[in-house]
């Protein structure tokens, strides 16, 4: 049975590299998801017979939910695990007793028997771990986002200019096939030219984690603490804004916005309530919300085009105008509105706006898995399994993927933006000292 | 109970009827095409909003029928 799951998440790897536009012999992929170049079937093909030896830092919900995901990945195996809170440290040993547990993630870099290292810690030990680990010559693949703090974020940026060491970012949804589809008909001009988007996150929970004794309470709920986490931003918003500038092939230059505790007023420090706005250079904005005590709206990546809306999130399309129908069909419908509906007396311009039933169109044939926003820890093929496939792929190639870094960068740099402009209320633009050429205004 | 007798001559001046009833949404089509321009396969391919429109408008002039022969009845029972 386990030899059968294996199997199967590789052909999956490859069949997702090939629906996503690989064509076969011309070595090309389409130019909307330049990462995937590295990962074309003739080069999967390369490493059949070999395994990258993977060790994972950080083993709680999240650590064990890709335990699961690289038991299933035929050309990884792994060799050790790393926490620092035993009670994790032995729930995910015990799925995979193999390992060699270490509880000082140094101890563990020094060890010459890994290739590549999985880092799913709290946010404000990405950076150190992600710098120690790179140092240290290992392959990495971190948890998004990228760091708690600008200048954290900027020297991993740097280090990984000077490193021949592959660096990955847990940015999903770059992997996700209805996001890479969607996506790729952005780009070929399907909705018209960008003119906005809107993204919100809505859930009902607290956030919290159950304590088993008050002084955990930081190191367990970390996300509720400034010190170790940047709050809905960087644990929410980071994925959608990402999505956005790919969608755009630009970064937003400004940000303004308000933040708040509305509800959970339980001795948390970050927001329980965002709403942002953020300014591309072509006047073109991006609309953020994100409320975690009202769940009605769910979570969407809206691509607002001229001619159409791409809801990527859901992999649905809408027109403005759906294509004119038949001829008769034109007829009975104009003699049809003339006779049923009515006209108020200043003209149609007064008809109340009120939202009507679009027309859906899939991204894609066949049935495929929605992320429903609801899970703290990872939906269900929402890519984190295409994308750590990858990742332990390139621990055995070596072979960097483009822009995964420049994008997690990019996204994790407006989290943090956004949350100085909802600290100081004020519109902040993105600081010269952190651009990089990557980014494109 | 009342026998119907559906005579050939009544058979043919209902088959008649309905024939200009598909021929008026024949036209509605060939008329739509133009004005929408539209694929002439549609004179085809829309074949069967044309027998719809032919049905309903069948059915509206039976109704119509039926009225003009229901007051025509009335008269003939009532006569000044």
């Amino acid at each position: 049975m386990a030899k059968e799951n294996k199997k199967q998440i590789d052909s999956s790897l490859r069949q997702f590299i090939k629906d996503v536009g690989y064509i076969t012999g011309g070595g090309a992929l389409l130019s909307s998801v330049p990462w995937l170049q590295s990962f074309t079937p003739d080069k999967l093909g390369e490493i059949k017979k070999e395994k990258a030896r993977i060790a994972l830092i950080g083993t709680g919900s999240r650590g064990q939910y890709h335990i699961h995901n690289l038991l299933e990945i035929g050309h990884a195996e792994i060799v050790a695990l790393c926490d620092n809170y035993a009670p994790n440290l032995k729930e995910a040993h015990a799925l995979y007793p193999k390992a060699k547990t270490y509880t000082d993630y140094k101890k563990l870099l020094a060890s010459k028997d890994i290739d590549g290292v999985i880092i799913a810690t709290p946010l404000n030990w990405h950076a150190p771990m992600v710098l120690d680990a790179l140092a240290a010559g290992k392959h990495v693949f971190c948890e998004k986002s990228m760091a708690l703090t600008m200048d954290e974020c900027k020297a991993i940026y740097d280090a990984y200019q000077t490193t021949d060491k592959v660096l990955y970012f847990c940015m999903q949804r770059m992997f996700d096939e209805k996001y890479v589809k969607g996506i790729q008909m952005i780009h070929s001009g399907l909705i018209g030219d960008v003119v906005g988007a809107r993204c919100h996150w809505f859930r009902n929970h607290n956030w919290r984690r159950p304590v088993p004794s008050p002084e955990l309470e930081r190191q367990i709920n970390w996300r509720l603490y400034w010190e170790s986490s940047a709050g809905l931003m960087t644990e929410l918003a980071s994925h959608q804004l990402e999505v956005c500038n790919w969608a755009t092939k630009r970064v937003p230059r400004s940000v303004m916005g308000m933040g708040d505790i509305v509800f959970w007023k339980d001795g948390r420090e970050v927001y329980d309530s965002v709403n942002l706005i953020y300014h591309y250079d072509n006047d073109v904005k991006i609309t953020y919300e994100s409320l975690i005590s009202n769940r009605f709206n769910g979570m969407e990546d809206q691509i607002l085009g001229h001619k159409g809306t791409m809801d990527l999130a859901k992999g649905i399309y809408y027109y403005e105008q759906e294509a004119p129908g038949t001829g008769i069909e034109q007829l009975l419908n104009q003699i049809g509105n003339k006779v049923f509906t009515s006209v108020p007396i200043a003209g149609p311009s007064w008809r109340p706006e009120t939202r009507k039933a679009y027309e859906s169109h899939h991204v894609m044939d066949g049935k495929f898995n929605i992320n429903e926003g609801i899970s703290m820890i990872g939906a269900e093929k929402d890519g984190s399994d295409h994308i750590l496939s990858a990742f332990c792929q390139a621990c055995i190639t070596g072979e960097k993927a483009k822009n995964i870094v420049e994008e997690a960068y990019s996204a994790t740099m407006l989290c943090l933006l956004g949350n100085q402009a909802m600290a100081e209320q004020r519109k902040i633009d993105f600081p010269d000292e952190y651009k990089i050429p990557y980014i494109k205004f | 109970m009342k026998e119907i007798v559906f005579t050939p001559k009544r058979q043919k001046k209902e088959l008649r009827i309905f024939g200009v009833c598909f021929a008026i949404g024949f036209l509605m089509n060939l008329a739509s095409i133009i004005i929408y321009k539209t694929s002439w396969n549609e004179l085809f391919t829309q074949i069967g909003y044309v027998i719809a429109i032919a049905i309903v408008l069948y059915l509206l002039f039976a109704i119509i029928r039926g009225i003009i022969k229901w007051i025509r009845k009335i008269i003939k029972k009532n006569p000044k």
